[in-house]
């Protein structure tokens, strides 16, 4: 059996400590989401929270997945093309490999989506549902395939795209959206993740998209962290 | 400052929650120096004789606030935790608003 490990060797283990920021800073977004719920009981901000708990909770299914993996390959990698190959023989850290990811996808789609139609203040329930069940079916039909990987990518920077223009609009006051200081913050933040996923994509023609993508990812986590430190924990 | 209530473009303002009003009271107490003649503070929350009762007994019960004289009148004062309260409730308002929520 072939797990396919799509980072330079140096590199390994790097990648989950910037992954590890993100669960951070997700969590914290997460936490400050629910406290403003207990206080309003407003549905979108449980909703706002739970988006982010999802990111979170992906981002820990990734690095655990990532790590298990990378410990058992590590003594066996070869250097084949652009990609190194580890090979083993347990049916049980491929199962792992696969579920690790699929939770990981699953997860983080739907996070985006639900970022995604609360910022965009959407009610219609059967639009939601059928989105969701649409984010459902392409992760699970693509799972055992060789495209799983750049659709997955491909999706999340699509959905990273409309949060960001959200953002821009509100940060130009434009299409009805109430102007917002803040707004370029965020748009900054979600664009560069947008760019991250954009970079992952790219890792099937050389590995280093990879290590770009993982510092684009940690630069747009880490803006998100100075927006929420800026809003909740600065004094004024 | 907007509230944490529900706000749509091209809807009627909704009524206050519980925490605006609570919001609305305390900072007209801020405005006006950390105390407020009974009479005021009605005016400048917006609210009944009887609401602004339920409201007082519940705030100094809080410690948000409490009972004073000034000029041999009486008036309420707002507290430290008042104080910390307002200052909590505007974040949570600016991150609302900042993530478009």
């Amino acid at each position: 059996m072939v797990s396919v490990v799509f980072t330079p060797r140096w590199f390994y283990g790097i990648d989950g400590i910037f992954e590890a920021v993100a669960v951070i800073v997700a969590l914290l977004i997460a936490f400050y989401s629910y406290k403003l719920y207990s206080h309003t009981k407003e549905k979108r901000h449980v909703f706002f929270s739970l988006s982010f708990l999802g990111i979170a909770v992906g981002f820990i299914a990734k690095i655990v997945t990532n790590l298990s993996l990378v410990s058992s390959v590590v003594g066996s990698v070869k250097h084949v093309g652009f990609f190194f190959y580890g090979h083993h023989t347990l049916a049980l850290e491929h199962i792992l490999y696969v579920a690790g990811f699929l939770g990981y996808r699953l997860l983080l789609l739907f996070g985006l989506l639900g970022i995604y139609f609360v910022i965009h203040k959407f009610r219609a329930k059967k639009l939601i549902l059928f989105s969701a069940y649409m984010v459902l079916v392409l992760t699970l039909i693509t799972t055992f395939s060789t495209w799983a990987y750049p659709i997955f990518y491909l999706t999340a920077a699509l959905l990273l795209l409309f949060i960001s223009q959200f953002y821009y609009d509100s940060w130009l006051g434009k299409r009805g959206q109430k102007k917002n200081k803040n707004a370029k913050a965020l748009l900054n933040a979600f664009g560069v993740l947008m760019a991250a996923q954009l970079s992952f994509t790219l890792v099937i023609l050389n590995l280093y998209f990879y290590v770009l993508a993982e510092v684009l990812q940690l630069a747009g986590f880490l803006m998100l962290l100075y927006v929420y430190y800026k809003l909740v924990v600065r004094k004024k | 400052m907007d509230s944490l209530e529900t706000r749509e473009f091209g809807t009627k303002k909704p009524r206050r929650s519980r925490m605006d009003i609570i919001h609305d009271m305390l900072a007209a107490i801020q405005r006006k120096g950390g105390m407020i003649k009974p009479t005021h503070l009605m005016y400048k929350a917006n609210l009944s004789h009887q609401l602004m009762k339920e409201y007082v007994n519940e705030l100094m019960e809080k410690g948000l606030m409490t009972e004073g004289i000034d000029d041999k009148k009486k008036v309420y004062v707002l507290t430290e935790k008042g104080d910390a309260y307002l200052a909590q409730y505007r974040k949570m308002v600016e991150f609302q608003d900042a993530f478009g929520l």
